[in-house]
Protein backbone atom coordinates (compact mmCIF):
# COMPACT_ATOMS: atom_id res chain seq x y z
CA UNK A 1 0.00 0.00 0.00
CA UNK A 2 2.96 2.34 1.01
CA UNK A 3 4.81 1.92 -2.18
CA UNK A 4 1.53 2.62 -4.08
CA UNK A 5 1.21 5.92 -2.33
CA UNK A 6 4.67 6.63 -3.08
CA UNK A 7 4.25 5.75 -6.95
CA UNK A 8 1.22 7.90 -7.29
CA UNK A 9 2.68 10.64 -5.22
CA UNK A 10 5.96 10.53 -7.39
CA UNK A 11 3.50 10.70 -10.68
CA UNK A 12 1.58 13.80 -9.26
CA UNK A 13 4.58 15.47 -8.58
CA UNK A 14 5.43 15.02 -11.79
CA UNK A 15 2.23 16.03 -13.39
CA UNK A 16 2.22 19.07 -11.07
CA UNK A 17 5.84 20.25 -12.08
CA UNK A 18 5.92 23.87 -13.17
CA UNK A 19 7.55 24.48 -16.39
CA UNK A 20 10.90 26.34 -16.00
CA UNK A 21 9.58 29.99 -15.73
CA UNK A 22 12.16 32.47 -17.36
CA UNK A 23 13.54 35.60 -15.68
CA UNK A 24 12.22 38.59 -16.80
CA UNK A 25 13.81 42.64 -15.88
CA UNK A 26 11.35 44.67 -14.80
CA UNK A 27 12.48 48.75 -13.73
CA UNK A 28 10.83 50.20 -10.67
CA UNK A 29 10.57 52.63 -8.41
CA UNK A 30 10.88 52.33 -4.56
CA UNK A 31 9.95 55.37 -2.16
CA UNK A 32 11.18 56.05 1.42
CA UNK A 33 10.86 57.69 4.43
CA UNK A 34 12.70 57.69 8.17
CA UNK A 35 12.15 60.61 11.18
CA UNK A 36 15.14 62.08 11.94
CA UNK A 37 15.69 62.26 15.13
CA UNK A 38 17.65 65.05 16.96
CA UNK A 39 20.54 66.21 14.41
CA UNK A 40 20.90 62.40 13.02
CA UNK A 41 20.19 62.85 9.46
CA UNK A 42 22.92 60.53 8.13
CA UNK A 43 20.90 57.72 10.39
CA UNK A 44 17.57 58.62 8.90
CA UNK A 45 18.95 58.63 5.65
CA UNK A 46 20.45 55.30 5.62
CA UNK A 47 16.85 54.26 6.72
CA UNK A 48 14.90 56.15 4.50
CA UNK A 49 17.17 54.46 1.67
CA UNK A 50 16.71 50.98 3.32
CA UNK A 51 12.78 51.51 3.61
CA UNK A 52 13.02 52.69 -0.24
CA UNK A 53 14.81 49.70 -1.31
CA UNK A 54 11.76 47.43 0.18
CA UNK A 55 9.85 48.93 -1.31
CA UNK A 56 10.80 48.43 -4.72
CA UNK A 57 11.51 45.14 -3.74
CA UNK A 58 8.08 44.29 -2.51
CA UNK A 59 6.57 46.05 -5.93
CA UNK A 60 8.48 43.45 -7.77
CA UNK A 61 7.05 40.08 -5.79
CA UNK A 62 5.33 40.10 -2.46
CA UNK A 63 3.85 36.92 -0.89
CA UNK A 64 0.62 38.06 0.84
CA UNK A 65 -0.83 35.88 3.36
CA UNK A 66 -4.08 37.14 4.99
CA UNK A 67 -6.62 35.47 7.16
CA UNK A 68 -10.27 37.09 8.81
CA UNK A 69 -11.84 35.15 11.70
CA UNK A 70 -15.22 35.61 12.62
CA UNK A 71 -15.90 33.72 16.18
CA UNK A 72 -19.55 32.84 18.05
CA UNK A 73 -19.38 36.28 19.85
CA UNK A 74 -19.08 38.14 16.58
CA UNK A 75 -15.33 39.69 17.61
CA UNK A 76 -13.88 40.41 13.90
CA UNK A 77 -10.05 39.37 14.64
CA UNK A 78 -7.80 39.89 11.09
CA UNK A 79 -4.23 39.25 10.36
CA UNK A 80 -1.95 40.03 7.42
CA UNK A 81 1.65 39.87 6.85
CA UNK A 82 3.77 40.05 3.55
CA UNK A 83 7.19 38.73 2.81
CA UNK A 84 8.86 40.81 0.27
CA UNK A 85 11.09 37.85 -1.96
CA UNK A 86 13.17 39.76 -4.90
CA UNK A 87 15.95 40.12 -6.31
CA UNK A 88 17.19 43.70 -7.05
CA UNK A 89 20.02 44.01 -9.76
CA UNK A 90 20.79 47.60 -9.22
CA UNK A 91 19.36 51.26 -7.99
CA UNK A 92 19.97 54.40 -8.51
CA UNK A 93 18.47 57.16 -6.19
CA UNK A 94 16.76 59.72 -8.46
CA UNK A 95 15.49 61.64 -5.23
CA UNK A 96 17.07 62.20 -1.98
CA UNK A 97 16.35 65.06 0.62
CA UNK A 98 14.49 66.64 3.74
CA UNK A 99 10.59 66.83 3.74
CA UNK A 100 9.53 68.68 6.98
CA UNK A 101 10.61 66.29 9.55
CA UNK A 102 11.43 63.12 7.84
CA UNK A 103 14.31 62.44 5.29
CA UNK A 104 12.73 60.94 1.94
CA UNK A 105 14.05 59.04 -0.61
CA UNK A 106 13.32 57.65 -4.40
CA UNK A 107 15.07 54.90 -5.94
CA UNK A 108 14.54 53.24 -9.45
CA UNK A 109 15.36 49.58 -9.28
CA UNK A 110 15.65 46.94 -11.80
CA UNK A 111 14.48 43.81 -10.56
CA UNK A 112 14.38 40.37 -11.65
CA UNK A 113 11.55 38.13 -11.21
CA UNK A 114 9.99 34.54 -12.51
CA UNK A 115 7.53 35.56 -15.47
CA UNK A 116 4.80 32.63 -14.29
CA UNK A 117 2.44 34.27 -16.85
CA UNK A 118 1.99 33.58 -21.01
CA UNK A 119 4.72 34.39 -22.94
CA UNK A 120 4.25 37.23 -25.23
CA UNK A 121 3.00 35.61 -28.38
CA UNK A 122 3.49 38.96 -30.08
CA UNK A 123 7.50 38.43 -29.70
CA UNK A 124 9.56 36.93 -32.20
CA UNK A 125 13.48 36.47 -31.41
CA UNK A 126 15.66 36.47 -35.08
CA UNK A 127 16.30 32.97 -36.02
CA UNK A 128 19.04 31.99 -38.74
CA UNK A 129 19.26 29.03 -40.40
CA UNK A 130 22.83 28.43 -40.89
CA UNK A 131 24.45 25.18 -43.44
CA UNK A 132 22.73 22.35 -42.83
CA UNK A 133 24.76 19.21 -44.30
CA UNK A 134 23.01 16.34 -45.74
CA UNK A 135 24.90 12.74 -45.44
CA UNK A 136 23.41 10.06 -47.35
CA UNK A 137 24.11 6.39 -46.65
CA UNK A 138 25.86 4.55 -50.08
CA UNK A 139 22.70 2.33 -50.99
CA UNK A 140 20.02 4.53 -50.80
CA UNK A 141 18.77 5.61 -53.62
CA UNK A 142 18.52 8.29 -55.88
CA UNK A 143 14.81 9.57 -55.35
CA UNK A 144 15.16 9.04 -51.63
CA UNK A 145 18.08 11.10 -51.82
CA UNK A 146 16.36 14.15 -53.62
CA UNK A 147 13.19 13.88 -51.33
CA UNK A 148 15.25 14.31 -48.32
CA UNK A 149 17.22 17.64 -50.29
CA UNK A 150 13.29 18.77 -51.00
CA UNK A 151 12.41 18.05 -47.51
CA UNK A 152 14.67 20.27 -46.12
CA UNK A 153 13.80 22.87 -48.20
CA UNK A 154 10.32 22.58 -47.65
CA UNK A 155 11.22 21.79 -43.65
CA UNK A 156 13.12 25.47 -44.16
CA UNK A 157 9.61 27.09 -45.61
CA UNK A 158 7.66 25.13 -42.45
CA UNK A 159 9.79 26.53 -39.99
CA UNK A 160 9.37 29.91 -41.30
CA UNK A 161 5.44 29.96 -40.58
CA UNK A 162 6.61 29.37 -36.53
CA UNK A 163 5.25 32.24 -34.38
CA UNK A 164 8.28 32.44 -31.63
CA UNK A 165 10.92 33.03 -34.37
CA UNK A 166 11.54 35.07 -37.81
CA UNK A 167 13.52 32.65 -40.16
CA UNK A 168 16.09 34.37 -42.19
CA UNK A 169 17.15 31.32 -44.36
CA UNK A 170 21.13 31.72 -44.94
CA UNK A 171 22.13 28.19 -45.56
CA UNK A 172 24.35 28.70 -47.81
CA UNK A 173 26.59 30.12 -45.34
CA UNK A 174 28.30 28.69 -43.11
CA UNK A 175 27.58 28.17 -38.90
CA UNK A 176 28.08 30.88 -36.80
CA UNK A 177 30.94 30.71 -34.46
CA UNK A 178 29.88 33.40 -31.79
CA UNK A 179 31.94 36.53 -32.64
CA UNK A 180 28.86 37.99 -34.33
CA UNK A 181 28.70 41.02 -31.77
CA UNK A 182 32.28 42.04 -33.03
CA UNK A 183 30.89 42.11 -36.36
CA UNK A 184 33.25 39.14 -37.18
CA UNK A 185 30.69 37.34 -39.62
CA UNK A 186 29.40 40.41 -40.98
CA UNK A 187 32.79 40.69 -42.86
CA UNK A 188 33.01 36.86 -44.27
CA UNK A 189 33.56 37.51 -47.66
CA UNK A 190 30.37 35.02 -48.43
CA UNK A 191 28.41 37.19 -46.07
CA UNK A 192 29.45 40.61 -47.70
CA UNK A 193 29.00 39.26 -51.10
CA UNK A 194 25.61 38.00 -50.20
CA UNK A 195 24.53 40.47 -47.82
CA UNK A 196 23.34 38.05 -45.49
CA UNK A 197 24.01 39.66 -42.39
CA UNK A 198 23.72 37.69 -39.23
CA UNK A 199 21.59 38.93 -36.12
CA UNK A 200 23.94 39.65 -33.74
CA UNK A 201 21.37 39.36 -30.96
CA UNK A 202 19.21 36.12 -32.11
CA UNK A 203 19.95 32.90 -32.89
CA UNK A 204 20.94 30.49 -35.38
CA UNK A 205 20.82 26.64 -36.13
CA UNK A 206 23.07 24.35 -38.05
CA UNK A 207 23.49 20.93 -37.94
CA UNK A 208 23.20 17.72 -40.19
CA UNK A 209 20.55 15.18 -41.41
CA UNK A 210 21.94 11.96 -41.65
CA UNK A 211 20.03 9.20 -43.79
CA UNK A 212 21.28 5.75 -43.45
CA UNK A 213 19.44 2.43 -44.42
CA UNK A 214 17.81 -0.26 -41.78
CA UNK A 215 17.78 -3.50 -43.11
CA UNK A 216 16.26 -6.39 -41.51
CA UNK A 217 16.50 -10.11 -42.23
CA UNK A 218 13.31 -12.15 -41.22
CA UNK A 219 14.05 -15.97 -43.21
CA UNK A 220 12.30 -15.46 -46.55
CA UNK A 221 11.50 -11.74 -46.25
CA UNK A 222 14.40 -8.86 -46.21
CA UNK A 223 12.72 -5.91 -45.45
CA UNK A 224 14.56 -2.10 -45.28
CA UNK A 225 13.64 1.18 -43.87
CA UNK A 226 15.26 4.74 -43.86
CA UNK A 227 16.33 5.96 -40.99
CA UNK A 228 16.25 9.87 -41.02
CA UNK A 229 18.20 11.84 -38.41
CA UNK A 230 18.70 14.99 -37.86
CA UNK A 231 21.16 16.90 -35.90
CA UNK A 232 20.59 20.41 -35.23
CA UNK A 233 22.56 22.89 -32.78
CA UNK A 234 20.98 26.00 -31.74
CA UNK A 235 23.27 28.31 -30.97
CA UNK A 236 23.30 31.97 -29.22
CA UNK A 237 24.53 34.47 -31.87
CA UNK A 238 25.55 37.26 -29.45
CA UNK A 239 27.49 34.93 -27.04
CA UNK A 240 28.44 31.97 -28.95
CA UNK A 241 26.96 29.24 -26.44
CA UNK A 242 24.94 26.00 -27.69
CA UNK A 243 21.60 26.36 -25.60
CA UNK A 244 20.24 23.40 -27.22
CA UNK A 245 21.03 20.37 -29.06
CA UNK A 246 17.99 19.28 -31.30
CA UNK A 247 18.19 15.64 -32.41
CA UNK A 248 15.07 14.19 -33.70
CA UNK A 249 14.43 10.76 -35.81
CA UNK A 250 12.14 9.40 -38.59
CA UNK A 251 11.73 5.64 -39.78
CA UNK A 252 10.63 5.59 -43.32
CA UNK A 253 9.42 2.02 -44.09
CA UNK A 254 11.17 0.99 -47.06
CA UNK A 255 11.41 -2.43 -50.05
CA UNK A 256 10.15 -5.68 -48.83
CA UNK A 257 11.28 -8.59 -50.82
CA UNK A 258 10.32 -12.32 -50.32
CA UNK A 259 13.58 -14.59 -51.80
CA UNK A 260 15.41 -11.36 -53.68
CA UNK A 261 12.00 -10.50 -55.63
CA UNK A 262 10.09 -7.82 -55.15
CA UNK A 263 6.44 -8.16 -52.97
CA UNK A 264 4.29 -6.21 -55.68
CA UNK A 265 5.93 -5.45 -59.00
CA UNK A 266 5.08 -1.44 -58.83
CA UNK A 267 4.51 0.66 -55.76
CA UNK A 268 8.56 -0.67 -53.93
CA UNK A 269 10.02 2.30 -54.09
CA UNK A 270 9.60 3.96 -50.40
CA UNK A 271 8.02 7.58 -50.38
CA UNK A 272 10.36 9.54 -48.44
CA UNK A 273 8.54 12.31 -47.29
CA UNK A 274 10.33 13.81 -43.79
CA UNK A 275 8.01 16.63 -43.06
CA UNK A 276 7.48 15.31 -39.39
CA UNK A 277 10.84 15.71 -38.65
CA UNK A 278 10.48 19.12 -39.11
CA UNK A 279 7.43 19.42 -37.47
CA UNK A 280 9.36 17.96 -34.90
CA UNK A 281 11.51 20.67 -34.98
CA UNK A 282 9.50 23.33 -34.87
CA UNK A 283 8.16 21.96 -30.87
CA UNK A 284 11.45 22.00 -29.79
CA UNK A 285 11.85 25.59 -31.37
CA UNK A 286 8.94 26.63 -29.99
CA UNK A 287 9.81 25.13 -26.45
CA UNK A 288 13.46 26.72 -26.43
CA UNK A 289 12.23 29.85 -27.72
CA UNK A 290 9.04 31.00 -26.40
CA UNK A 291 9.95 32.75 -23.54
CA UNK A 292 13.23 33.99 -24.71
CA UNK A 293 13.09 37.74 -23.76
CA UNK A 294 13.38 39.97 -27.26
CA UNK A 295 16.90 41.56 -27.50
CA UNK A 296 18.20 43.63 -29.88
CA UNK A 297 22.02 45.19 -30.76
CA UNK A 298 22.42 49.14 -31.17
CA UNK A 299 23.72 49.11 -34.55
CA UNK A 300 23.88 52.54 -35.36
CA UNK A 301 23.91 55.92 -33.42
CA UNK A 302 22.79 59.22 -35.02
CA UNK A 303 22.69 61.94 -32.21
CA UNK A 304 20.12 61.11 -29.84
CA UNK A 305 18.80 58.81 -31.73
CA UNK A 306 19.84 54.81 -31.69
CA UNK A 307 18.65 52.08 -34.43
CA UNK A 308 18.33 49.13 -33.23
CA UNK A 309 18.26 45.41 -34.81
CA UNK A 310 14.67 44.26 -33.82
CA UNK A 311 11.46 46.08 -35.42
CA UNK A 312 8.01 44.98 -36.53
CA UNK A 313 8.75 41.73 -37.53
CA UNK A 314 10.07 41.16 -33.66
CA UNK A 315 6.85 41.98 -32.16
CA UNK A 316 8.34 45.71 -31.27
CA UNK A 317 6.14 48.69 -31.26
CA UNK A 318 6.39 52.64 -30.67
CA UNK A 319 6.58 53.05 -27.20
CA UNK A 320 8.33 49.81 -25.70
CA UNK A 321 10.61 49.86 -23.20
CA UNK A 322 14.56 48.60 -23.76
CA UNK A 323 17.34 47.85 -21.27
CA UNK A 324 20.76 48.65 -22.10
CA UNK A 325 23.64 46.95 -19.90
CA UNK A 326 21.89 45.32 -17.58
CA UNK A 327 24.67 43.84 -15.90
CA UNK A 328 26.24 47.07 -14.74
CA UNK A 329 25.33 48.78 -10.83
CA UNK A 330 25.07 52.43 -12.62
CA UNK A 331 25.60 52.33 -16.35
CA UNK A 332 21.78 50.98 -17.49
CA UNK A 333 20.20 53.28 -19.50
CA UNK A 334 16.17 52.73 -20.75
CA UNK A 335 15.57 53.63 -24.31
CA UNK A 336 12.08 54.35 -25.57
CA UNK A 337 10.96 53.09 -29.30
CA UNK A 338 10.00 56.45 -31.42
CA UNK A 339 9.62 54.43 -34.34
CA UNK A 340 9.64 51.15 -35.94
CA UNK A 341 10.30 49.53 -39.15
CA UNK A 342 10.14 45.71 -40.51
CA UNK A 343 13.42 44.69 -39.16
CA UNK A 344 14.68 47.99 -37.35
CA UNK A 345 13.37 50.24 -34.34
CA UNK A 346 14.79 54.01 -33.38
CA UNK A 347 14.79 54.93 -30.07
CA UNK A 348 15.53 57.34 -27.27
CA UNK A 349 17.27 57.32 -24.05
CA UNK A 350 15.11 58.59 -21.72
CA UNK A 351 17.59 59.01 -18.83
CA UNK A 352 19.86 62.01 -19.36
CA UNK A 353 23.84 61.51 -19.09
CA UNK A 354 24.47 57.64 -20.07
CA UNK A 355 25.74 57.26 -23.13
CA UNK A 356 24.87 54.15 -25.22
CA UNK A 357 27.41 52.87 -27.49
CA UNK A 358 27.49 51.17 -30.67
CA UNK A 359 27.15 47.36 -30.22
CA UNK A 360 25.40 47.48 -26.75
CA UNK A 361 23.07 44.82 -26.25
CA UNK A 362 19.29 45.75 -25.32
CA UNK A 363 17.03 43.64 -23.74
CA UNK A 364 13.32 44.48 -24.10
CA UNK A 365 11.21 45.28 -20.53
CA UNK A 366 7.97 43.93 -19.50
CA UNK B 1 -15.66 8.02 20.99
CA UNK B 2 -19.18 7.55 22.02
CA UNK B 3 -19.07 10.87 24.41
CA UNK B 4 -18.39 12.73 21.94
CA UNK B 5 -21.42 11.86 19.93
CA UNK B 6 -23.67 13.78 21.48
CA UNK B 7 -21.69 16.87 21.46
CA UNK B 8 -21.60 16.61 17.94
CA UNK B 9 -24.91 15.77 17.40
CA UNK B 10 -24.88 18.47 14.19
CA UNK B 11 -22.01 19.57 12.59
CA UNK B 12 -21.63 21.36 9.67
CA UNK B 13 -18.61 22.47 8.08
CA UNK B 14 -18.31 24.37 5.05
CA UNK B 15 -15.61 25.42 2.80
CA UNK B 16 -15.68 27.37 -0.57
CA UNK B 17 -13.79 29.59 -2.55
CA UNK B 18 -14.45 32.54 -3.66
CA UNK B 19 -12.76 33.46 -7.25
CA UNK B 20 -12.56 36.66 -9.23
CA UNK B 21 -13.80 35.53 -12.66
CA UNK B 22 -11.98 36.60 -15.58
CA UNK B 23 -8.51 36.30 -16.52
CA UNK B 24 -8.19 40.29 -17.26
CA UNK B 25 -9.70 43.32 -15.05
CA UNK B 26 -11.74 45.19 -17.50
CA UNK B 27 -14.55 48.24 -17.49
CA UNK B 28 -18.15 48.70 -18.37
CA UNK B 29 -16.98 49.28 -21.74
CA UNK B 30 -14.94 46.05 -21.97
CA UNK B 31 -11.19 48.15 -21.94
CA UNK B 32 -8.77 46.21 -19.89
CA UNK B 33 -8.05 48.75 -16.65
CA UNK B 34 -5.62 48.19 -13.78
CA UNK B 35 -6.37 46.50 -10.66
CA UNK B 36 -6.95 48.72 -7.54
CA UNK B 37 -6.53 47.51 -3.81
CA UNK B 38 -7.22 50.03 -1.14
CA UNK B 39 -5.33 49.69 2.26
CA UNK B 40 -6.67 51.54 6.13
CA UNK B 41 -4.73 51.84 9.22
CA UNK B 42 -4.70 53.88 12.44
CA UNK B 43 -1.87 56.08 13.28
CA UNK B 44 -2.40 56.44 17.38
CA UNK B 45 -2.38 52.42 17.47
CA UNK B 46 0.67 52.41 16.19
CA UNK B 47 4.09 51.34 17.98
CA UNK B 48 6.39 53.64 17.91
CA UNK B 49 8.21 56.96 20.22
CA UNK B 50 7.56 59.77 18.30
CA UNK B 51 4.86 60.99 16.44
CA UNK B 52 6.42 61.03 13.02
CA UNK B 53 7.58 57.06 13.61
CA UNK B 54 3.48 56.07 14.09
CA UNK B 55 2.81 58.05 10.69
CA UNK B 56 6.04 55.83 8.54
CA UNK B 57 4.39 52.69 10.54
CA UNK B 58 0.81 53.03 9.92
CA UNK B 59 1.33 53.95 6.12
CA UNK B 60 3.40 50.63 6.13
CA UNK B 61 0.39 48.97 7.55
CA UNK B 62 -1.99 50.57 5.19
CA UNK B 63 0.47 49.39 2.52
CA UNK B 64 0.34 45.56 3.92
CA UNK B 65 -3.27 45.82 4.12
CA UNK B 66 -3.55 46.81 0.40
CA UNK B 67 -1.84 44.41 -0.59
CA UNK B 68 -3.88 42.05 1.26
CA UNK B 69 -6.73 43.34 -0.44
CA UNK B 70 -4.95 43.04 -4.04
CA UNK B 71 -3.86 39.44 -3.33
CA UNK B 72 -7.76 39.03 -2.55
CA UNK B 73 -9.40 40.13 -5.73
CA UNK B 74 -6.70 38.96 -8.04
CA UNK B 75 -6.57 35.52 -5.99
CA UNK B 76 -9.49 34.89 -4.21
CA UNK B 77 -10.26 33.98 -0.92
CA UNK B 78 -10.56 30.64 0.52
CA UNK B 79 -13.83 30.40 3.18
CA UNK B 80 -14.40 28.09 5.63
CA UNK B 81 -17.27 28.15 8.42
CA UNK B 82 -18.52 25.98 10.57
CA UNK B 83 -21.09 25.62 13.04
CA UNK B 84 -22.67 23.20 15.32
CA UNK B 85 -25.70 22.77 17.54
CA UNK B 86 -26.32 20.81 20.47
CA UNK B 87 -29.90 19.30 20.64
CA UNK B 88 -31.53 21.83 18.32
CA UNK B 89 -29.38 24.82 20.31
CA UNK B 90 -26.67 26.28 18.92
CA UNK B 91 -22.88 25.97 20.29
CA UNK B 92 -21.02 27.39 17.86
CA UNK B 93 -20.11 29.65 14.95
CA UNK B 94 -17.19 30.94 12.96
CA UNK B 95 -16.60 32.61 9.53
CA UNK B 96 -12.71 32.31 8.79
CA UNK B 97 -11.47 33.94 5.44
CA UNK B 98 -7.68 32.73 4.07
CA UNK B 99 -5.91 34.97 1.71
CA UNK B 100 -2.79 33.47 -0.17
CA UNK B 101 -1.02 34.70 -2.99
CA UNK B 102 1.94 36.59 -4.82
CA UNK B 103 1.40 39.91 -6.61
CA UNK B 104 3.81 41.03 -8.84
CA UNK B 105 4.23 44.66 -9.81
CA UNK B 106 2.05 46.77 -7.27
CA UNK B 107 2.81 50.01 -7.49
CA UNK B 108 1.42 53.09 -5.06
CA UNK B 109 -0.72 55.75 -6.62
CA UNK B 110 -2.14 57.23 -3.07
CA UNK B 111 -1.05 57.77 -0.02
CA UNK B 112 -3.22 59.98 2.22
CA UNK B 113 -4.63 60.99 5.22
CA UNK B 114 -8.48 60.35 4.83
CA UNK B 115 -9.34 61.81 8.91
CA UNK B 116 -7.02 63.07 11.36
CA UNK B 117 -5.93 59.49 12.69
CA UNK B 118 -6.26 57.28 9.58
CA UNK B 119 -4.00 56.50 6.66
CA UNK B 120 -5.33 55.30 3.15
CA UNK B 121 -3.36 53.79 0.52
CA UNK B 122 -4.58 52.37 -3.16
CA UNK B 123 -2.16 49.96 -5.04
CA UNK B 124 -2.37 49.56 -8.57
CA UNK B 125 -1.06 46.67 -10.66
CA UNK B 126 -1.51 46.16 -14.36
CA UNK B 127 -4.50 44.09 -15.88
CA UNK B 128 -1.70 41.65 -18.08
CA UNK B 129 -0.06 41.38 -14.85
CA UNK B 130 -2.99 40.77 -13.28
CA UNK B 131 -3.76 38.19 -16.23
CA UNK B 132 -0.15 36.80 -15.32
CA UNK B 133 -0.96 36.60 -12.00
CA UNK B 134 -4.15 34.05 -12.70
CA UNK B 135 -3.04 32.33 -14.65
CA UNK B 136 -1.36 31.02 -11.82
CA UNK B 137 -3.70 30.55 -9.24
CA UNK B 138 -1.90 28.69 -7.07
CA UNK B 139 0.95 30.38 -5.82
CA UNK B 140 4.37 28.85 -5.06
CA UNK B 141 6.21 29.84 -1.61
CA UNK B 142 9.76 28.96 -1.52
Amino acid sequence: MKRVFFVLTLLASAFCAAPPAEATLRVVKGEGWAPISGNATAAARERALAAALYDAASRLQSKVRGASQLNTQGRLSEEMSITVAAQLKGYEIIKDGQMGSNWMIVVEAIGEGENEGPCDPNRRVDLDMRHIGIRVAPGIQGHANAAIHEGLARGIEALATGGTYVVADQRFLPPLRGAERNHASSLDYATQVSGALPSQAGYSLSGTIIAEIDRGDYYIAQKTAINVTINLKLRDNFNGVVIANIQEQQVIPGSTTVYGLPRSGFDNLPKVNIAPLFQKVQAALDSVLACKPLRAVVIAKNGNKLVLSAGLDNGVQPGDYFLVNPKGRDSWQILKIEDASAGRAIARPIRPGRQVPVNSLVEMLL
Amino acid sequence: MRKFVPVLALSLLAGGCVSMGGAVPVDAEGNPVPLRGTGYATISVQPGRSANQKQIIAIRAAKISAMRDLAEKIYGAQIDAASSSVQGRMQGDYVRANIEGIVRGARTVKIGLIRKDVYEVVLEVDPQDVAAMRLNPRPVYR
